[in-house]
């Protein structure tokens, strides 16, 4: 294995130069693309599938009238005004267009980038960065996801977790249940545990010495990972009760305010990738009615959190990504809709004030069919690894020696986002 | 046996088991001593628990990320030894301005975080030769007007943050007549417009909401009490149809043994009887269609009278959620107008 070290030393000699594998031109051609690394990601999931029409593609004669942004000629839906103003510092991202209407197919697609098979897994967006990004051996975790909750008890299907696969278990995230309570069993429960800890070392090293294989090591490093972050004084970063309660007031009081507050504490303190999920939204009685109720918290969490980012200097190093697994039909949004949907990126260094893609207006079925550029999963995915500053043309083996392109060899990058 | 030395036991466990990267942070800061070459450098960095990498792949710029490390002041000097730093990371360690000194010599540098330290305004004058420098963050350090006044001869500098800081608005204005382009964060003014318009928008939204309820109430008023009554009527023109369709099945079945007779005979006879009992059934059929219309037209309205005290119930909390999204931005814009 390579130390970073080794690997600026190598690279500099010219060492490791290029990729082996033959390349598509487009994808090559936007793998070139000069990104700065030490980035990190926050990705805001709405499970369940939330309706582009009452978000960021309203249409004339929509159930949500639309309002003008900080951005002139881009419009998003009234309800969300705070958010609007953040558009210069937000893109859009009209054309989505995923085939798989399936609740935990969609969602395993979307966070990997590659269809979901039999026998096989990929690895999560979040490991991937994790993996790629994550400093080894640090205090903090690469990867964190953070359960929102729920406000309607709409059935979105199973929970997707995010699954580190072939690159190793070290990528798997560490999950905060409840933001306000940080992470549970923290703080050490009686003075005895230095001793108990010691005779646990002292058993497994014997173990580990007799049965030298992967899995042990990996339960030993998860393990000592776990007591490293128990003693460091970064840990604080999972205390919510350490921000000010004006900051507290400011996200707003409802869970996925909480939620967001957290996540950028955990960015500040060195976490490379967070997920905060929030369920039940899978509207199948009427999109409207509940996006009513959702808008007061969630516009001003997530304008908060890009306006908070933004004054501490770290929006141009986090890229913020809002989305579901797909999103609902045009109209009244009941059903599942992969066909043309939105999801909104911000922050990140990446290009932003700016709309790519379009779905069809006018007729009875407005925004039901995407007329420019149309985005796949993996299109998606490659994208997102070249804004965190990922080199996609690597490749993987994964078990059976069966090699792993990170992101489809047949994707194409969204160029126009990156910098 | 204290936690301690039982980390150092977990560490050194851990040491074996994962390679040398062990972090530094527990430790105390090795003391600087001269690097002789841009290897000697990056170990020396690393052992202070910083990180070197390169800014993208396949580009020889570096970026040194020393946050979470033990770097102090003597340091950065180790900087120097390297070729083509662009990006350093600060945020939150212990240098001080005289750490300043050692980073107004690295020209290559194009982004510079100083977040969180204890530099000052005296600091600022060393960072006046960057000139490739094109983000600076200040945020929550004490540097005020004074400082900025070092960062005039800047010319690429794009974006300054200084939230948190002693900067005033006078400060920033004379700064950014220096530096045309040049972007502040947190920009007052823009911040200032940009709350209006949210609030604009979210007055406008409200407004509409209470029409929508005045709206939904009217036809819980009205239709509400009328329920009763409608339930009676859609309960007679079910009746009605039910009776009405029975007719019809009946009609239906003569006219078709009609048509079989018809069939078998083939006589004009037949056809001529057949052909009217067609027609009486295509009369009571049509009776059928229309009393299935009433009652369906009388269902919608019992619909809408039993559900209008719901919706008009829906209208009064979807009211309450627009009046907090005003409510936030007009207070949001009321924190700009007091000044806070």
């Amino acid at each position: 294995m390579l130390s970073r070290r080794d690997f600026v030393r190598l690279s500099a000699a010219g060492v490791l130069s290029g990729a082996s594998v033959p390349w598509f031109e487009t994808l090559a051609q936007a793998a070139s693309v000069r990104r700065p690394r030490g980035k990190n990601c926050i990705l805001l999931w709405m499970d369940g599938g939330p309706s582009q029409q009452h978000t960021f593609d309203p249409k004339p004669g929509g159930e949500f009238r639309s309002a003008a942004t900080s951005v002139p000629g881009i419009h998003i839906v009234e309800q969300l005004p705070q958010l609007a103003q953040c558009m210069n510092d937000m893109a859009i991202l009209r054309s989505m267009q995923t085939q798989i209407n399936d609740h935990y197919d969609a969602k395993y697609y979307l966070h990997t980038g590659f269809r979901r098979v039999t026998g096989f897994e990929h690895p999560a967006i979040g490991s991937i960065a994790s993996h790629q990004l994550g400093t080894p051996n640090d205090d903090m975790p690469a990867f964190v996801t953070i359960d929102a909750g729920y406000d309607i008890r709409n059935d979105g299907g199973r929970l997707y977790r995010s699954v580190p696969a072939y690159l190793g278990p070290q990528h798997s995230p560490l999950a905060v249940n409840e933001p306000s309570r940080g992470l549970e069993n923290l703080r050490q429960a009686n003075s005895d545990l230095d001793a108990r800890l010691e005779m646990l070392t002292g058993s497994e090293q014997r173990f580990a010495r007799e049965y030298p294989l992967p899995a042990v090591s990996a339960q030993q490093s998860a393990f000592a990972r776990a007591v490293r972050l128990m003693q460091s004084p970064r840990s604080r970063a999972f205390n919510l009760d350490a921000e000010p309660a004006s900051m507290r007031e400011a996200y707003g009081s409802h869970r996925f305010g909480q939620s967001c507050l957290l996540a950028r504490r955990l960015i500040e303190s060195g976490v490379n990738f967070v997920e905060v999920f929030h369920r039940g939204w899978d509207d199948h009685n009427g999109a409207a009615r509940n996006m009513v109720l959702r808008a007061p918290w969630l516009d001003r969490a997530m304008a908060m959190l890009i306006r908070d980012l933004k004054q501490r200097g770290m929006l141009d190093d986090t890229l913020i990504v809002w989305m579901g697994e797909f999103g609902r039909t045009p109209g009244d949004g009941n059903g599942h809709f992969s066909n043309a949907w939105s999801t909104m990126w911000a922050g990140g260094g990446i290009n932003t004030g700016l709309v790519v893609g379009r779905t069809s207006e006018g007729g009875r079925n407005a925004g039901g069919t995407v007329t420019e550029r149309p985005i796949t999963p993996p299109d998606y995915i490659a994208t997102l690894c070249l804004a965190l500053g990922i080199d996609i043309r690597q490749e993987f083996h994964a078990p059976g020696n069966r090699p792993m392109p990170l992101a489809d060899h047949a994707a194409q990058p969204i160029r126009e986002l990156l910098r | 046996m204290s936690m301690r030395r039982f980390l150092v036991g977990l560490v050194s466990l851990l040491a074996v088991l994962a390679g040398p990267n062990l972090h530094a942070q527990t430790k105390n800061a090795p003391p600087y001593k001269p690097a002789a070459n841009a290897d000697e450098a990056v170990k020396r960095i690393e052992e202070l628990g910083a990180i070197v990498r390169r800014v993208a792949p396949k580009d020889d710029a570096l970026e040194v990320d020393f946050r979470n490390s033990t770097v102090t002041d003597a340091h950065l000097q180790y900087l120097q030894s390297l070729k083509m730093v662009t990006v350093v990371r600060l945020r939150e360690t212990r240098i001080t301005d005289a750490g300043l000194v050692h980073l107004g010599k690295i020209t290559t540098l194009k982004r510079l975080h100083l977040e969180k330290t204890t530099v000052t305004d005296a600091g600022m004058q060393h960072l006046s030769g960057l000139k490739e420098l094109d983000f600076l963050n200040l945020f929550g350090t004490a540097v005020g007007d004074a400082g900025l006044d070092h960062l005039k001869t800047l010319p690429k500098l794009k974006s300054l943050f200084v939230f948190q800081t002693k900067v005033s608005a006078s400060g920033i204005a004379k700064l950014q007549k220096a530096i045309p382009g040049l972007q502040v964060v947190p920009d007052p003014e823009q911040d200032r417009k940009r709350a209006q318009a949210a609030w604009k928008i979210a007055k406008s939204a409200l407004d509409d909401a209470e029409k929508k309820l005045v709206a939904a109430k009217k036809d819980a008023d009205d239709l509400a009490p009328k329920a009763a009554q409608l339930k009676k009527e859609l309960d007679e023109a079910t009746k009605k149809s039910a009776e009405a369709k029975k007719k019809a099945d009946d009609a239906k079945k003569k006219s078709d043994d009609a048509g079989k007779r018809a069939n078998e005979l083939k006589t004009t006879e037949a056809k001529q009887i057949a052909a009217e009992v067609k027609k009486m059934f295509d009369d009571v059929q049509m009776v059928f269609k229309s009393a299935q219309s009433v009652s369906q037209a009388t269902q919608q309205q019992f619909q809408k009278a039993s559900n209008a005290k719901k919706l008009a119930e829906e209208a009064q909390k979807h009211l309450e959620n627009y009046r907090i999204l005003e409510e936030d931005a007009r207070k949001r814009f009321a924190s700009f107008t007091r000044g806070d």
